[in-house]
């Protein structure tokens, strides 16, 4: 087996005259899990793409895969035993596990040939075995589990790379950006089966426990530089974010203010739908109340149920005394605002720029004498935009060219201009960089300082435990435990969630 | 983040691609601006070509009035576009309200009430059309497709599958009478485009439907009334098909019961042409209307050069597929 799996010398990349990577050394040895991080934008895409032969990167710069020299661009990485999972895993969501994994390599048969599903099958069996997953071929992709299907996805690269004498490399992108913490876990555990069995792992990911507790390495990148390559087992997670910022993030989150709970401003009874059953809470003015729990166990669904259109069985929620129906325009009429987890599917408006995203409720109060005052609009995102400092202060560029996180900051500042009395948050920092996500945690306290009842629904155990007054844990539709104040730790939160399988 | 990868890589890809020619280099080099300019040149080109017949004032007028109808119907047809919707029906609507026009007329009713009642009959196929695309989720281009074809049965059934020339000659009269040597048909057109580029431009309904069209989950999300303003967008497309129908019928005297074939691949190159102009990749009025002219200009051109009239199906085809192509193309451009 070769000394180095991957060794990147020098490798720099240049946009538009946009120097994006400058001069990176990464090198990574079989059997390694080597940890990237960095904020949004710090270049990771990029190196990952320059992998993948999607990027010609400038000349001079040099990648070596197993001791071997790759003429850039990389033409056909897995000739060289490198295979890459995107963070959007590309699964056919409507086709059999052994379908997903066996297209990528043609079955390993001529063109015209029929399958064999017998061999198909025996074939992922023998392959997750050999990981010591369990999992049915013919299973179709779109029943599992988010972190199942990453699982799939992974086994496709490595079907794809084959048995290949000279060991595997696996990128692996922001893979469990999506997962709920628990679920995370049995990727994790994956990963650490394929090292020991010689594979390199290249794991790119904004969650820093987890880099830590999984990888051997970590390097840095900030202005596509690598700023420090480190062992982790000597490193703790404040000092890599603080290399990654550059600065010192002095008291990441601030202590949760006390709430009254005196007014209560949404008030949910015998909530049943779906996955949720029995489900009754209330929330006060001034006050941040989480909802976590392993996947499926229905907190993903009551933000929906309350005020995304989601039809529900039974049950009665009050918005300030007022009874809302669920629909979207019923909660929004109330003072009820929904800021849904799946940002570009439920809320942005791809083609359209930051701008008209923002603007987008506020349209009436713009149509002055009969037409649409653009220089008002104009006027109202600039503020808008400034104040939630969303990067880059380009209202009119397109939404699809901001990070993940000024993404979500758009969609926060439209949530909160409303001045809404109840404030949903479904998965309010997923995919987005350490940065960002203070910013909106902020954001958050502020609304809630201002007199919001604030409802965060959050696989992030320690997201809920940081910005929550109260947390409740849900297990099979309804709350099985509640923490308050002082109660209130990212290791309870995850304990409770646990135990409410092991008890069952 | 995936989106913009996708971008991204598309962008790479066109970069290296073999160097454009340097005409066609210009041409992208006006994003927006293109398709306008094609027209410019187009009709600069045939103006040198044919100086006695294409470059008359004429000949422009004529260009102008023939287009009257397809520019109603491109209009009818770009505003449930707008919202993402499908509407193949607007040729058919116009023929059958032609047709039921004909047939009161022949009938003995009087000429207001037998246009009033023809034109009601827009709004209620744009209001089918719109239950079973909005309430039951027919897919859009199955369930116009499906109207469509039903409605030009019903053209046929009342024509009898002749000609109709049962037009009342008040309404001749009202459609010929000219203003500026334009007849009333082209400065109705014009109006109504101008009232949907009102709305489409300076009012919120405009970004509403923009919204929906692209993302109508989002916009479900965001409070807004999606399957009203979808509904709606069918209601007033039937509406400005039925205003086509009454008007076509007047300008040329007569109704062909099966002409709706003719009319339906135009207004649709007019739309997804209109989208590579003036606001990029967005439907829009002031591009539809571009498109139309482009088009114009292109048949007669080639066919003062003595193209048969066949070119017109030929080029046509050709445009809608080129417009498709033209905004893919210009926006992956204009996003590096």
């Amino acid at each position: 087996m070769s000394k180095t799996a991957v060794a990147m010398k020098n490798v720099s990349m240049t946009f538009d005259g946009v120097q994006v990577l400058h001069g990176v050394n990464l090198s990574i040895v079989p059997g390694e899990i080597h940890g990237l991080v960095g904020e949004n934008g710090s270049g990771k895409s990029t190196l990952v793409k320059i992998l993948g032969g999607i990027y010609k990167p400038d000349s001079g710069s040099e990648v070596h895969l197993h001791d071997q020299p790759v003429p850039m661009p990389v033409r056909d990485p897995q000739e060289y035993g490198l295979a890459i999972v995107h963070q959007d895993l590309a699964l056919v969501q409507s086709m059999s596990v052994a379908d997903n994994t066996g297209v990528s390599t043609s079955y390993e048969r001529r063109l015209m040939a029929p399958i064999n599903s017998r061999r198909e099958r025996r074939v992922v069996r023998a392959l997750a075995k050999q990981f010591g997953i369990s999992i049915d071929p013919d299973q179709l992709v779109g029943e599992l589990s988010p972190a199942e299907q990453a699982i799939v996805a992974i086994l496709r690269a490595l079907r794809q790379l084959g048995e290949g004498s000279r060991g595997n490399v696996i990128v692996l992108d922001e893979p469990t950006a999506a997962l709920p913490r628990a679920e995370s876990i049995r990727l994790l555990d994956l990963l650490r089966t394929m090292a020991s069995n010689g594979t390199a792992v290249l794991y790119i990911s904004h969650h820093m426990n987890e880099v830590l507790s999984v990888c051997d390495r970590v390097s840095v990148l900030r202005s596509g530089r690598i700023v420090t390559t480190r062992d982790t087992s000597t490193s703790t997670e404040s000092e890599i974010v603080e290399q990654m910022l550059g600065y010192k993030l002095s008291e990441f989150y601030s202590d949760t203010p006390p709430s009254s709970r005196e007014v209560v401003r949404l008030e949910v009874r015998d909530l049943d739908h779906g996955p949720v059953s029995d489900l009754s809470f209330r929330v006060h003015r001034g006050e941040i109340v989480g909802f976590t729990g392993l996947a499926g166990m229905g907190q993903d669904d009551v933000p929906y149920l309350l005020a995304g259109g989601g039809t529900r069985l039974s049950g009665e929620v009050t918005v300030d005394g007022v009874s809302v129906n669920g629909g979207a325009r019923s909660a929004k009429q109330n003072g009820m605002q929904l800021v849904p987890g799946n940002r570009q599917r439920d809320a942005l408006w791809l083609e359209g720029s930051a701008s008209e995203n923002l603007t987008l409720p506020f349209l009436a109060n713009f149509w002055r004498g009969l037409r649409l005052r653009r220089s008002m609009e104009r006027e109202f995102s600039d503020a808008t935009l400034r104040e939630f400092s969303v990067r880059p202060l380009r209202p009119g560029l397109e939404i699809t060219k901001f990070s993940g996180g000024n993404q979500q900051k758009v969609v926060m500042a439209r949530a909160l201009r409303q001045k809404p009395g109840v404030l949903l948050l479904h998965e309010p920092t997923q995919g987005v960089d350490v940065g960002a996500k203070k910013e909106i945690l902020d954001v958050v306290r502020l609304a809630a300082e201002e007199g919001a009842a604030v409802v965060v629904f959050s696989s992030d155990g320690e997201e809920v435990a940081q910005l929550c007054n109260r947390v409740h844990i849900m297990r099979y539709g309804s709350i099985s435990a509640t923490l308050s104040d002082s109660e209130i730790s990212e290791d309870r939160i995850l304990a409770l969630s646990q135990q409410t399988t092991i008890s069952e | 983040m995936s989106s913009t990868t996708k971008t991204d890589s598309s962008a790479t890809v066109s970069q290296e691609a073999p160097p454009t020619t340097a005409a066609a280099g210009r041409l992208v080099a006006l994003g927006p601006w293109a398709v306008p300019f094609l027209l410019v040149a187009l009709f600069a080109v045939f103006a040198v070509a044919s100086p006695d017949t294409f470059a008359t004032t004429t000949n422009v007028r004529v260009m102008l009035i023939g287009q009257a109808s397809i520019l109603l119907l491109a209009l009818a047809f770009v505003i449930p576009l707008r919202a993402g919707d499908f509407d193949l029906s607007v040729a058919a609507i116009m023929v059958i309200v032609g047709a039921a026009l004909g047939s009161m007329t022949a009938n003995g009713l009087s000429p207001v009430a037998a246009c009033l009642i023809a034109l009601s009959i827009g709004p209620v196929v744009g209001f089918i059309n719109g239950i079973l695309v909005v309430r039951f989720n027919i897919n859009s281009f199955i369930a116009t497709l499906g109207t469509l074809t039903v409605l030009d049965g019903f053209s046929r059934l009342i024509s009898g599958g002749a000609l109709i020339t049962t037009v009342p000659d008040e309404l001749v009269d009202f459609t010929r009478r000219s203003l500026f040597d334009l007849t009333m048909p082209v400065w109705l057109g014009w109006g109504i485009a101008l009232l949907v580029y009102y709305v489409f431009e300076w009012t919120p309904v405009g970004r509403y439907l923009l919204f929906i069209g692209n993302n109508a989950t989002a916009a479900q999300l965001a409070g807004l009334r999606v399957n009203a303003y979808r509904q709606g967008a069918y209601v007033v497309s039937g509406t400005i098909s039925a205003i086509a129908g009454v008007l076509g019928a007047g300008l040329l005297g007569s109704v062909d019961p099966t002409a709706s074939g003719a009319y339906l691949l135009p207004p649709i190159t007019a739309a997804f042409l209109g989208a590579s102009a003036i606001r990029l990749g967005r439907f829009n009025v002031a591009g539809t209307l571009v498109a139309i002219y482009l088009v114009a200009v292109g048949v007669t051109g080639l066919q003062m050069l003595g193209f048969d009239s066949w070119i017109a199906d030929v080029f046509n085809g050709t445009f809608l597929v080129f417009a498709v192509g033209l905004t893919v193309f210009l926006r992956r451009r204009s996003s590096t």
